[in-house]
């Protein structure tokens, strides 16, 4: 089986245990984890702000090691991988912080505050915003690949910065929770989303490959025609 | 303390809009993209 579609039947595989895994998720996030004693139902929405980091890092992560896998040996599919990785992160990145800012307005009193954590995520975010606008300038399909994942390449190096930010900053986010300081129950609604999110990541990576797959060989069929 | 049910109703709501809507339009876009050019 060709490797295009070994990534396509396994994003459906994903896509498809994503669904009940998201609706059980939800379930227990919302009806069976209690409500935290001092910030009340605000505190569920961390069951999808942190999966959410969860999704972001594993298609940052992917684009990551594509972007090197292609620098090194310059075949396309390590391209349109690392292209689907950043699209999807990007998205995570984007529900991340937009419920990290709802959170934020009952508990901090401000929808955004330039905290440590805050700005190197939103930094994380333009730079991988930066490599979408990157790869829709250049025409050469090659140099748009290596330009790219130069960019992907470098631009990963801002997550263990985001990660670690609380630690190296005195920040208004809170630092990292430990599953033992947490009560059980909301330690298994949270397991199951980060389960979900990463189906749902793995299934919306393998479809935006396949988009990439595609245009990348048209263009190519598209180039050879003109030469 | 006052309610907050409206800021997580939101925050769900807005995530699961967002990525519903990104996997629709991946989805449509692939479909396009393989009947313009007939590759799979």
């Amino acid at each position: 089986m060709a490797q295009g579609q070994r990534i396509e039947r396994l994003g459906w595989l994903a896509g498809w245990l994503a669904v009940p895994a998201l609706g059980f998720g939800v379930y227990l996030s919302i009806f069976w984890a209690p409500e935290d004693f001092m910030m009340g139902n605000v505190q569920r929405i961390m069951y999808v702000h942190f999966p959410s980091w969860i999704a972001t890092a594993i298609s940052y992560l992917t684009a990551f090691v594509c972007s090197i896998a292609y620098l090194i040996k310059r075949r396309p599919t390590m391209d349109y991988l690392a292209h689907a990785g950043v699209s999807v992160g990007v998205l995570f990145n984007t529900t991340g912080l937009l419920t990290g800012s709802i959170w934020g307005r009952p508990t901090w009193g401000v929808w955004w505050t330039w905290d440590a954590r805050l700005t190197t995520t939103a930094l994380m975010l333009v730079i991988f915003l930066g490599y979408l606008a990157v790869r829709s300038f250049l025409e050469d399909p090659e140099a748009r690949a290596r330009i790219a994942a130069l960019v992907a390449t470098i631009g990963f190096f801002t997550l263990p910065i985001v990660y670690q930010s609380v630690k190296w900053w005195r920040t208004l986010h809170q630092p990292q929770s430990s599953p033992n300081t947490v009560d059980p129950d909301m330690v298994v609604a949270l397991r199951v989303m980060f389960v979900a999110f990463a189906l749902l990541a793995a299934y919306l990576i393998s479809r935006r490959y396949a988009l990439a797959r595609v245009e990348g060989e048209r263009e190519r069929a598209e180039l050879q025609a003109e030469a | 303390m006052e309610s907050t049910t409206g800021f997580t109703v939101a925050a769900y709501t807005a995530t699961f809009i967002i990525l519903g809507f990104y996997t629709w339009r991946v989805n449509r876009l692939l479909a396009r993209a393989r009947s313009q050019s007939g590759l799979r």
